[in-house]
């Protein structure tokens, strides 16, 4: 098997330069998802989807064009409310918000921004790089992972998000699995509804989207309530177009770490059901795990931004390796993409790559010059965006809160959407007040039906054998890290303890 | 119950709450249908959140009053606004909610807008009037028209 198909890659490049019609509608398509990522309240999978009519009119090229690169730009604009109002756009984003907020709180927001648009560029840049060489092996790796194994992978992503953010173990990893249970209320695999305790609504489940805007956004709103300014420090409120500049730059001191989110990205991004909301959290972890400095994570560590975005962008080029290799979603956002081939009917998968690698490598190419575009429309994106630190909570608060109910009417068209984001604020108000990891709650109700849906399927796999797992050489290395995961923490945690005991001599 | 009283015993109550919750799902779950693929996954992450519950109350018994973890402290730089006021905030936003079949969204909007400015300090009628009824009818006329949902209106 050859790593690249030269005739195919030429005839990809005609594709790509044969028309203007992509080319003009590269820009309106990353401006529309950045601004669908930064809105609080709509998700990027939202204005995906919102946009996917728009693209009945164009060519098959053209439309995937478009609409991925909406998906890039939403992929970078969850980021922008992460950063500055510690509201994730989206589940990818969630661990941007862990470094990113803190470092607007001190001042820092420009330097988080433009860090963050760099790791964003060049993660999304090094995953279609790598997906453009392995293209042809990476279906064959995929395939490779079981349902056991996605589930470990899901489950590692919420032990670690609960281990290693400081503070209560099990506290985090209780909000975790509650987060797990709750994901799972409405219809069963087997068909039944469970735990709606009479509410029809509930039969399609909990809605995910504005549980998350609450657990995350409007609980941390509250918190700052007290506050006059997102940023108190007033001469720190000043935007910055050249401190942007400069921690775009600042990416340079950050290449290991960009490199190492870059993978982590792109490999967890190619597993279907997982994706960036987990990638994200992975690579966060790794990078917080591997620092000479893990307590400043959480408070302000450029290093925590570039981890997280490198992986939540790359993870973009993972997904849709799945889905051209093999025609399975990763996730909402190549879900949406997914519905697009349709729309034009083209089927994804094997055959297709097989079939239209020319058109496979335009795609691919084509995601390349929208990164290089990103940075110069994300910049520009920015200096608009950014003016949010210098608006008053007050004034704030109700504005944003407004928005997300608005938002979380949109998502679910019911009332329960409101009531949902308004539960799940005092939810994660509390979560937060008693160190009770939001987050892991999040990530779990996300996760918690595609988790049971894999156990499902293990046992009938298995045959109702657990011995099988023995058999599963990479679920077990995954289920060895995970566990230590668990004690690695706890271990270093106890160490510092005793070091701590032994300088002050007992005191 | 003192209200400090209760913010040191909030965590075990939490905690309490999510493992009750966690069984009574099983449970609810269990009665439904006793089939093992309705209840492979559930049955195990209850048990686990039961243990996960009584670890933290066993910690949290074990350590002393004073080692207790401080709730997360209020961010710093801190206005006038009490602590009334930010509970005012989040039962209004459950009122918001509820209130949006009778009052329609761009009412509730409106309405939570202006009583969330007063909540936070702001004291200028104009400005209150004003930027709840000018951003609540916007919010409330994006999602009509932008978003194309059809949510019950008052005024729009």
């Amino acid at each position: 098997m050859e790593l690249i198909d030269i005739s195919a890659l030429q005839a990809g490049l005609g594709i790509l330069f044969g028309s203007a019609q992509p080319w003009l509608v590269l820009v309106p398509g990353l401006f529309i998802g950045l601004l669908g990522g930064a809105l609080p309240g709509i998700s990027g999978t939202m204005i995906l989807a919102l946009m996917l009519p728009v693209t009945i009119y164009m060519d098959f090229f053209t439309a995937i064009m478009f609409l991925t690169a909406v998906f890039t730009g939403a992929g970078f604009g969850g980021a922008i409310p992460a950063i500055l109002i510690n509201m994730p756009g989206s589940t990818a984003a969630v661990s941007t918000a862990f470094d990113g907020f803190p470092m607007a709180r001190q001042g820092r927001h420009n330097e988080a921004l433009g860090l963050g648009l760099a790791a964003s560029t060049l993660g999304t840049l090094f995953s279609y790089v790598l997906l453009m060489l392995v293209i042809n092996y990476a279906s064959a790796a995929v395939l490779k992972l079981g349902p056991f194994e996605m589930a470990v992978v899901a489950l590692w992503g919420i032990t670690m998000i609960a281990a290693l953010r400081g503070g209560n173990i099990e506290r985090g990893l209780l909000a975790g699995v509650f987060g797990l249970l709750i994901g799972t209320i409405g219809i069963s695999p087997t068909g039944r509804m469970r735990g709606t305790f009479g509410f029809p609504e509930l039969i399609d489940g909990i809605p995910v989207v504005p549980a998350m805007i609450g657990l995350l956004a409007t609980a941390e709103l509250f918190n700052l309530a007290r506050s006059r300014y997102i940023v108190e420090n007033e001469e720190a409120r000043v935007i910055s177009f050249r401190r942007i500049l400069e921690g775009f730059g600042r990416i340079r001191h950050n290449l290991g770490i960009l490199l190492r989110g870059s993978i982590i990205g792109a490999f967890v991004g190619a597993i279907p059901g997982v994706g960036a909301s987990v990638a994200n959290l992975v690579s966060y972890a790794s990078a917080k795990r591997a620092s000479a400095d893990p307590d400043s994570f959480g408070k302000g560590n450029p290093k925590g931004v570039v981890a997280s975005e490198a992986a939540n962008s790359s993870s973009e080029g993972g997904a849709m390796a799945t889905l051209l290799a093999l025609g399975l979603p990763g996730g909402g956002g190549t879900a949406v993409l997914l519905a697009a081939f349709a729309m034009h009917n083209v089927t994804g998968g094997p055959r297709f790559i097989a079939d239209n690698k020319d058109v496979v490598y335009a795609i691919l190419m084509a995601n390349m010059a929208q990164c290089l575009f990103l940075i110069v429309v994300g910049l520009l994106f920015i200096r608009v965006a950014v003016v949010v630190v210098k608006v008053q909570i007050r004034h704030l608060l109700p504005a944003v809160v407004a928005l997300a109910m608005a938002g979380s009417y949109a998502i679910t068209g019911t009332l329960m959407g409101p009531l949902t984001l308004a539960v799940f604020s005092i939810i994660g108000w509390l979560f937060q007040r008693y160190d009770f990891a939001p987050a892991a709650c999040v990530v779990g109700l996300l996760l918690g039906s595609f988790v049971e849906s894999q156990f499902v399927f293990s046992h009938q796999l298995s045959g109702g054998n657990i011995a099988f797992i023995l058999q599963r050489p990479i679920a077990l290395t995954m289920l060895g890290l995970l566990v230590l995961s668990l004690v690695l923490p706890a271990l270093a945690a106890r160490r510092r303890r005793a070091w701590a005991r032994a300088t002050t001599g007992g005191r | 119950m003192t209200g400090r009283a209760l913010d040191r015993m909030a965590p075990a109550l939490l905690a309490v709450a999510m493992a009750v919750g966690s069984v009574v799902y099983v449970v609810d779950a269990y009665m439904t249908q006793s089939r093992i693929h309705n209840v492979i996954f559930i049955i195990p992450m209850a048990a686990l959140a039961v243990l996960l519950a009584l670890i933290a109350l066993a910690r949290m018994a074990m350590r002393r009053p004073a080692a207790q973890p401080a709730p997360a402290a209020a961010p710093a730089g801190g206005d006038a606004v009490s602590s009334l006021a930010v509970a005012g905030l989040m039962g209004g936003l459950i009122l918001y909610a509820v209130a949006i079949p009778w009052l329609g969204f761009d009412g509730a909007t409106v309405a939570y807008i202006a009583a969330s400015l007063v909540l936070l300090g702001e004291r200028r009628w104009w400005f209150v009037a004003g930027f709840s009824g000018g951003l609540g009818l916007l919010i409330a006329w994006l999602l009509l028209n932008a978003a194309r949902v059809p949510a019950p209106m008052l005024i729009l």
